[in-house]
């Protein structure tokens, strides 16, 4: 905790030496330039037509004891705009992939050598609150792609602010606070002419364990593969099971499914 | 209120494909359906049920795997209850493309509820 609060202080410390002085009010406004850096980010993902992304997250879960542990994972996504995604995440429960062509959407994971496919949407937009809805699934990273635009996104907001320019990796990224009931979050994006989320990190307030969820990005806005890593091919012995239909989004006419 | 839940959802893409909680949740949420908290499409009245509590909303997913396991080999399965794991000694059968465990007398479904395997006791397909 000290050094957290030394780092904090040393960044509070550089930022007033700054024109804007980083007064005990500043911590509780939205600074609309906090919230046009998140459009902006926004936009910048959604113009690219192609991108490959690789990511390290780490994920705390508080036990029974309300200790936080935190699980690391490696994820991985390839995306062609509008209609091919693929998505791994490896972790304490093997790697699960998600693959959609454009046509069909398949879950598979390494650790049964399980899959399961069903028709899908037509776009990616599409397919998130598809397999949302319907199966209880999200999409990695999929919010990514909203930031910016909502025109009220910025109204929960009960403060934002820029925090300074910091290192990651080989880039120079500017660092946001942003706080809302429950939830405080941080963002870092790239300067420059790609401005990219460099690093994320989330502290839900409303548990005693602050438990965090943070996620370091690594970006190929030019990336080389083939549109064949959007196909499904079962690996050896991998069995074809159902997905379990989330009740509401049922239509009302079908009937019982045929797994029960 | 799309900024905030950005975020959230965000921290589920996180747990992503591996420890859905917001797919857990959802489980909770069919499974709670009686006195006894179990999922029960059908249920002999008066019949001693197993109870499969539903995993907390933040649970080691390990952990939770164990105790249930342990309620399969215990009690009897019902037609309709929903377990995390099958003992190892269960046979897999493919019917119709899709793939079941044979446990004895006992038939179960595995399916993908959000991310995350479970198995639900079903009628022999067959």
């Amino acid at each position: 905790m000290k050094p957290i609060r030394t780092a904090a202080a040393l960044l509070i410390a550089a930022w007033a030496g700054s024109s804007m002085a980083a007064d005990a009010g500043a911590a509780k406004t939205v600074d609309p330039q906090a919230v046009k850096a998140l459009e902006t980010m926004g936009s910048y993902l959604r113009s690219l037509p192609r991108f490959a992304l690789s990511a390290d997250t780490t994920t705390d879960f508080v036990d029974d004891n309300g200790q936080a542990l935190q699980f690391a994972r490696h994820a991985e996504m390839q995306v062609v705009r509008p209609n091919r995604l693929k998505a791994s995440v490896s972790g304490e429960q093997g790697t699960r992939s998600m693959y959609f062509d454009g046509k069909t959407f398949t879950l598979y994971g390494s650790q049964h050598n399980f899959y399961a496919s069903a028709p899908a949407p037509k776009t990616i937009g599409e397919l998130v609150g598809d397999i949302a809805d319907k199966y209880g699934i999200e999409t990695p990273l999929a919010d990514l792609f909203y930031w910016g635009s909502d025109p009220d996104q910025g109204k929960e907001l009960t403060a934002a602010r820029a925090v300074g320019e910091e290192r990651i990796g080989d880039a120079t990224c500017t660092h946001y606070a942003f706080r809302k009931p429950g939830t405080d979050w941080q963002l870092w994006i790239r300067k420059g002419a790609q401005p990219l989320p460099c690093k994320l990190v989330i502290t839900a307030t409303d548990i005693e364990a602050r438990p965090q969820h943070a996620v370091r990005f690594n970006w190929q806005t030019q990336p080389s593969f083939g549109n064949d890593v959007f196909s499904f091919k079962p690996p050896k012995d991998a069995k074809r099971i159902a997905f379990a239909r989330n009740e509401a989004s049922k239509p009302a006419s079908a009937k019982p499914s045929a797994k029960q | 209120m799309r900024k905030f839940k950005a975020t959230l959802a965000l921290a589920a893409a996180a747990s992503m494909l591996l420890t859905p909680v917001s797919a857990q949740a959802w489980v909770a949420a069919r499974t709670v359906v009686g006195p006894n908290g179990g999922v029960y499409h059908s249920a002999a009245a008066g019949a001693p049920r197993p109870y499969y509590p539903p995993p907390p909303a933040v649970y080691h997913p390990v952990a939770a795997a164990a105790v249930t396991t342990a309620a399969v080999v215990t009690t009897a399965a019902v037609v309709g209850s929903i377990v995390h794991s099958v003992p190892p000694s269960c046979v897999t059968t493919v019917v119709n493309g899709l793939a079941y465990q044979q446990c004895g007398a006992t038939w179960y479904q595995p399916q993908y509820v959000g991310t995350t395997v479970q198995y639900i006791v079903v009628n022999p397909p067959r």
